[in-house]
């Protein structure tokens, strides 16, 4: 199963982007994963079929990219492993 | 085969029973001493597609499980939903949930919302399931209203979790209509739920 996440520098980043993000795409918060470092422990999750829909809210929202990181999780055998992805839209 | 589970407290004995279950026997018995461990067992011999006999002689309850090679599913996981269901569902034993509120804690109620999403996805993953989730007062907007948590609890449902939401508090709130899961129930059934449990958690 693969899934993206997006992980925060701080709660109100994640906080005021997951608002953003509900208006246009379907999406899951989850706690940050523990394999993964991040300075928030809320963390926004979605499927593949999603992706388009959140890069376009998140090319609008306008969120500096330090804030933020986002993450393809592949879960495989009960494992979880992380990646980091970039989009190339965002820059 | 026979396991001696006597003496052991929860979750000793559904360990002990889910361990022969990896181990894909299909027909075993365990032998407890009480009869929350009776239901336990039941419990587990459902999730993992196994037929049950228990027999009572003296102080003793006999739990004999029995599975073919078609029905067992030791080792199955689904992944389609957004939450995916993990392979074991260990009850650790009597311990139930009661939601007041559609939040954890007092204060900033967006945080406190992003809590219980967050809270309800881990316990809906994890193997530490309570027997049942009671929702009270501004708790029953979690079922009804809540479409992430609906998502976690149908899940939790499907592991076993007996869910109760309180219909004087759904009319109230004139949520009755928009229930998505669980069972309407009333102030008698929740108090044998909290009576009855070991552990009761409130957030």
């Amino acid at each position: 199963m693969i899934y993206y996440v997006i992980t925060f520098a701080n709660t109100h980043s994640a906080i005021s982007t997951q608002s953003h993000l509900e208006t246009c795409a379907k999406i899951t918060i989850m706690p940050t994963l523990r394999e993964i470092s991040a300075g928030c422990g809320i963390s926004i999750r979605f499927s593949p079929e999603e992706l388009d829909h959140v890069m376009a809210g998140l090319k609008t929202w306008n969120l500096s990219p330090e804030m933020f990181q986002i993450y393809e999780i592949t879960e495989k055998d009960g494992k979880i492993l992380p990646s980091q992805f970039i989009d190339k839209l965002l820059t | 085969m026979k396991i001696d589970a006597r003496g052991q407290n929860c979750p000793i004995p559904v360990i002990m029973a889910n361990k022969e279950i990896e181990k894909s026997t299909l027909t075993f018995t365990v032998l407890v001493d009480n009869a929350i461990a009776v239901e336990n067992l039941n419990r587990l011999a459902l999730n993992k597609g196994y037929k049950v006999e228990t027999k009572e002689i003296g102080a003793d309850f006999y739990v004999n499980f029995v599975g073919d090679e078609n029905s067992v599913h030791g080792n199955s996981a689904g992944d389609s939903e957004i939450v995916s269901t993990a392979d074991a569902a260990v009850h650790t034993g009597n311990w139930v949930l009661f939601m007041g509120k559609d939040i954890i804690g007092t204060g900033d109620p967006v945080l406190g919302g992003n809590l219980i999403k967050m809270y309800f996805y881990t316990l809906s993953q994890g193997d530490c399931l309570p027997d049942a989730i009671l929702f009270m007062n501004d708790g029953v907007k979690l079922p009804s209203v809540n479409d992430q948590v609906v998502e976690h609890l149908k899940v939790l449902a499907e592991r076993g979790c007996d869910i109760l939401v309180c219909g004087t508090c759904l009319d109230f709130y004139k949520l009755t209509e928009q229930l998505q899961i669980g069972t309407i129930s009333n102030m008698y059934d929740i108090t044998e739920k909290i009576n009855g449990a070991a552990k009761v958690v409130t957030l």
